[in-house]
């Protein structure tokens, strides 16, 4: 098998998984969501790239994986689809490094919907906004979230906050298609994960899509999320497994080794059907 | 378990792996031991990465490996390497051909060293008033590097050829052992293998080496260095794995896959056995 890409946030990258290694002056006081990456040494970052479910299920096909990160950058952490779409592009025609025929998968992580930008026309000016700054992560606090353009945007139309978010998320929802069609057009296998629900209605409704999306399958049960599957076995959050079966705080509430485990296998059972 | 280092040359940088790829533009070497850069592609490297044997023991103990971005090497290059890894972290872009990577000595597990060929290494000596190296290989005596001014220094001290061939596998039994004895006074077990047995006396005469060297079981048989592993089963080598390539294989020397599988189950079997005791 030729390479595979993988594209995500936090739950791509592995965020927490070096609290499972050996290595000493791990930060279990600092994380949860948030991410210092000044206390995130490259031993550590190797470590939870060894652990993580896109070098599992690349080791699986004996081939090579390709995640938004590399040891010494630390940049890697967190996203959005506009990041991950962002940086494919920037893989294939900035960095031109690798050509699409290095690879014979893309498997894109859906993170939160709302990190990516809304974006409309208001007097022939393209404007990009977040509309909430729920789930947000560290490196976009920064980021505008509603702007005046956008208030001028819904008065002009007489449109509520609830049009706008669900416009947000019609507009994911065909960049999506239009950008899975794209890459199977240059003879890559798309496969699709959800970590929420935003899009799930959209997604079992279109052909496309449905037929990309990878179901989790865990203790006999089909999860379509990570959260999902994360409510069920409370042990797959770190914070969780280390306060039950550790017995001390690690303030870290991503999928842990073992939840990283299921969603690899998860991938590799679905990408055996393929062949 | 924490972090895996590896030190050695082509045979663990996992040279040709890239063949048992179906990546395209794979393009073979003029000749069996040659490299060439531009014919590597990323994804080439990458694959290779993911076949090679440090990856492969490095999964199998759920943990990371680390290895030097140059292909080739000694062991002058290796001792350089870790020197870098383990002691430059001031100065972040020191030794970038090696690694830019930076580790603590409690970052790591084990320091396991393929040895390459003995006379990759340079000899050092005192000559027409200052430090000077060569580097020659026995069985061509006329070639090398800087071998006028060492021939002369073996006149000069009344040596022969035979006379530096002993104290050149001298110096470097002798660098193996004080750079061990180094990394396990910090708190990391040091393994080696080997390719080539120029340094297999030496290292059979010596408990504390002896100990740590790890020899290649196969089928029953037991194969001190992988050189022999490759003369005695064919498939060992890239240019001899007619299962996987059939008649037409790729020109080239390196360790086969299946090579590259054995050693890993080899370091691993002895890992393991140190972990049970």
């Amino acid at each position: 098998m030729r390479g595979m890409l993988f594209g995500g946030c936090s739950f791509t990258w592995g965020q927490g998984l070096y609290f499972y290694s050996d290595l000493k002056k791990l930060p279990y006081g600092t994380q949860n969501y948030g991410f210092n990456y000044k206390e995130v040494n490259e031993s550590m970052l190797k470590y939870k790239n060894a652990v993580r479910f896109p070098r599992l299920v690349s080791q699986h096909f004996e081939t090579f994986e390709i995640v938004r990160d590399d040891v010494g950058k630390l940049y890697g952490n967190g996203g959005s689809e506009d990041e991950t779409f962002m940086y494919f592009d920037y893989l294939f025609n900035v960095e031109r490094k690798f050509k699409y025929e290095d690879f014979d998968y893309i498997i894109i992580q859906l993170s939160n919907i709302w990190r990516n930008d809304f974006v409309f026309e208001l007097n022939g000016i393209e404007y990009r906004t977040k509309i909430m700054d729920l789930f947000l992560y560290d490196h976009i606090e920064k980021d505008v979230i509603f702007t005046k353009e956008l208030d001028e945007y819904c008065k002009l139309n007489n449109y509520t906050f609830e049009d706008i978010k669900d416009f947000l998320i019609l507009q994911q929802f065909k960049r999506l298609k239009q950008k899975v069609i794209f890459y199977q057009q240059k003879g890559l296998k798309v496969k699709i994960l959800n970590w929420l629900n935003d899009l799930s209605n959209l997604i079992n409704n279109d052909d496309v899509l449905k037929s990309t999306n990878v179901d989790l399958i865990y203790d006999d049960r089909t999860f379509f999320t990570i959260q999902d599957l994360m409510e069920y076995n409370k042990n797959f959050e770190i914070e969780y497994d280390f306060k039950m079966n550790r017995g001390y705080l690690c303030q870290d509430k991503h999928p842990n080794v073992e939840c990283h485990k299921v969603i690899a296998n998860s991938i590799i059972e679905n990408i055996k059907k393929d062949k | 378990m924490k972090g895996l280092v590896f030190g050695g040359c082509s045979f663990t940088w996992g040279q040709g792996l890239y063949f048992y790829s179906n990546l395209p533009r794979l393009k073979e070497p003029e000749q069996a031991y040659a490299y060439h850069d531009h014919l590597v592609k990323k994804a080439h490297v990458l694959y290779k990465d993911c076949i090679r044997y440090p990856r492969l023991v490095a999964n199998h103990f759920d943990t990371y490996e680390t290895f030097k971005l140059a292909n080739g090497g000694s062991e002058d290059e290796t001792f350089q390497f870790l020197d870098v890894l383990f002691h430059k972290k001031d100065n972040p872009t020191f030794g970038s051909h090696l690694t830019l990577e930076r580790m603590d000595y409690s970052e790591a597990e084990y320091i396991i060293v393929q040895l390459s060929q003995l006379w990759r290494n340079k000899y050092y000596f005192e000559y027409d008033g200052y430090r000077q190296s060569s580097m020659l290989w026995p069985n061509s005596r006329d070639i090398g590097d800087n071998q006028e001014n060492l021939f002369s220094w073996l006149i000069d001290n009344n040596l022969t050829f035979e006379d530096w061939v002993i104290l050149h596998k001298d110096e470097q039994y002798k660098r193996l052992k004080k750079e061990f004895e180094f990394y396990e006074s910090k708190g990391i077990k040091c393994r080696f293998l080997a390719w080539e047995n120029d340094l297999l006396n030496h290292v059979f005469n010596d408990e504390f080496l002896k100990e740590r060297f790890i020899p290649l079981e196969y089928n029953g048989e037991k194969f001190n260095t992988i050189r022999e592993l490759q003369t005695t089963h064919k498939d060992m080598s890239i240019d001899g794995d007619h299962e996987y390539f059939g008649d037409k294989t790729p020109a080239d020397h390196h360790p086969s896959k299946k090579c590259h599988e054995l050693i890993a189950k080899n370091i691993i079997n002895r890992i393991n056995k140190e972990l049970s005791k």
